[in-house]
């Protein structure tokens, strides 16, 4: 049983960015063309250290980053190459995107 | 040093985003700054506040956003601010931009040659969730919240600050809230104080300025094509509207300035429920 509202406005709720949408996260994030679950679901997510945008990518554009020249740090992660939102060479993060990130999930033992 | 890009934005309608963002725009102006307001909502009403027909005036923001032509060939010179006019073609381009990859960037990227030859821009966005809000939102720096203090405008902050985190995160990680401006503020009705006090404490947001009174001549001044600030109107809420510029600015308001506004320190008792005399 929740506590009895103590003002007139609780009806309204903040915003908790922490806790996950329950509504279609996905088809809000469709406004975004660069947004890591816009469809289709990206292989691999990519974001920049200079502009900061995560973006999703598919796994060519992923090995296009690596063309030179480019300096890969494959255990931490890191990529000094174009970033694919704005064309500015910088440091990217690299991750596994949604749609890799689905699939580990179905491997036996994960 | 390149120009501090200021977006209104409220996805509900009605509370005062035009006329917040002439005015502020407008008064910064008067303060001999180079401002250059931009029109993101396809009612183009920013557009013909400043005496514009929309329908006649080309090139518009639709333009750009279909490619034809870069944003600063759209500008045109008011009398007190430079505009980017829109009309009800941005309503189409809206959907044109739909499928485009990289679509929330165009405005930024249309805006960075722009900066260094202006102090300040900002932008008028649309009072709804789409294409052009997002694009307004990750081309600004920081975004004010123009909120008329009723309950269901009370509801449109949230649901607006719930975008701005998904541009964060998404698209604009340096985008800041500057915090709310009130409108169409009337300290007579208990109903608006206590939206007010409410807005302010739970969501933890600054008041940009003092409280902008309510005017039968903000709905009068779009017939004139200037704005009141501009017009040298004696009403309070055009002293607010100069002192949330100076805030913005980061220049000091006077209390005759605030005292213009109806913002004596007994009012900001009695609306913020702080004990009188605390400097708010």
């Amino acid at each position: 049983m929740s506590d009895p509202p103590t003002s007139p406005f609780d009806r309204v709720r903040k915003p908790d960015p922490t806790v996950p949408r329950v509504r279609d996260g996905q088809g809000k994030e469709a406004l975004y063309s660069t947004a890591p679950t816009a469809a289709p679901p990206p292989q691999i997510e990519v974001t920049c250290r200079s502009c900061g945008v995560l973006r999703g990518v598919s796994l060519l554009e992923a090995l296009r980053l690596l063309r030179p020249p480019s300096l890969w740090l494959p255990f931490r992660s890191r990529i000094f190459s174009r970033c694919p939102t704005c064309g500015r060479r910088a440091w990217l993060h690299v991750e596994l995107g949604q749609a890799l990130r689905v699939l580990r999930s179905q491997l036996p033992g994960s | 040093m390149p120009a501090t890009v200021y977006a209104f934005a409220n996805q509900k309608g009605g509370v005062g985003k035009t006329t917040s963002c002439l005015n502020v725009a407008a008064a910064m102006a008067e303060l001999s700054r180079a401002v250059l307001v931009v029109d993101l909502d396809p009612q183009a009403c920013l557009t013909f506040s400043l005496g514009y027909d929309p329908d006649t005036t080309e090139p518009s923001l639709h333009d750009t956003v279909v490619g034809r032509v870069r944003l600063a060939e759209t500008i045109v010179q008011h009398g007190e601010v430079d505009v980017a006019p829109a009309n009800i073609d941005l309503a189409g381009a809206e959907v044109t931009l739909l499928s485009r990859t990289g679509r929330e960037y165009l405005l930024r990227g249309e805006l960075t040659d722009l900066l260094d030859s202006y102090d300040a821009v900002f932008v008028d966005c649309a009072p709804s969730l789409g294409v052009l809000t997002i694009n307004g939102l990750t081309a600004a720096d920081e975004v004010v919240i123009p909120v008329q203090c009723e309950t269901l405008s009370h509801r449109g902050v949230s649901q607006l600050l719930d975008t701005i985190a998904d541009v964060r995160r998404l698209t604009n990680r340096g985008l800041e809230v500057r915090g709310l401006l009130a409108t169409m503020f009337d300290p007579r009705t208990r109903h608006s104080r206590e939206v007010l006090r409410d807005l302010l404490s739970r969501y933890e947001l600054p008041l940009v300025g003092p409280p902008v009174r309510k005017s039968v001549r903000f709905a009068e001044s779009p017939t004139s094509g200037e704005t009141l600030v501009g017009a040298g109107a004696d009403v309070p809420g055009v002293a607010a509207y100069r002192a949330i510029a100076r805030q913005l600015l980061g220049l000091e308001v006077d209390e005759e300035l605030l005292e213009a506004a109806g913002w004596t320190p007994r009012r900001q008792a009695e609306v913020l429920g702080v004990p009188e005399g605390t400097r708010v």
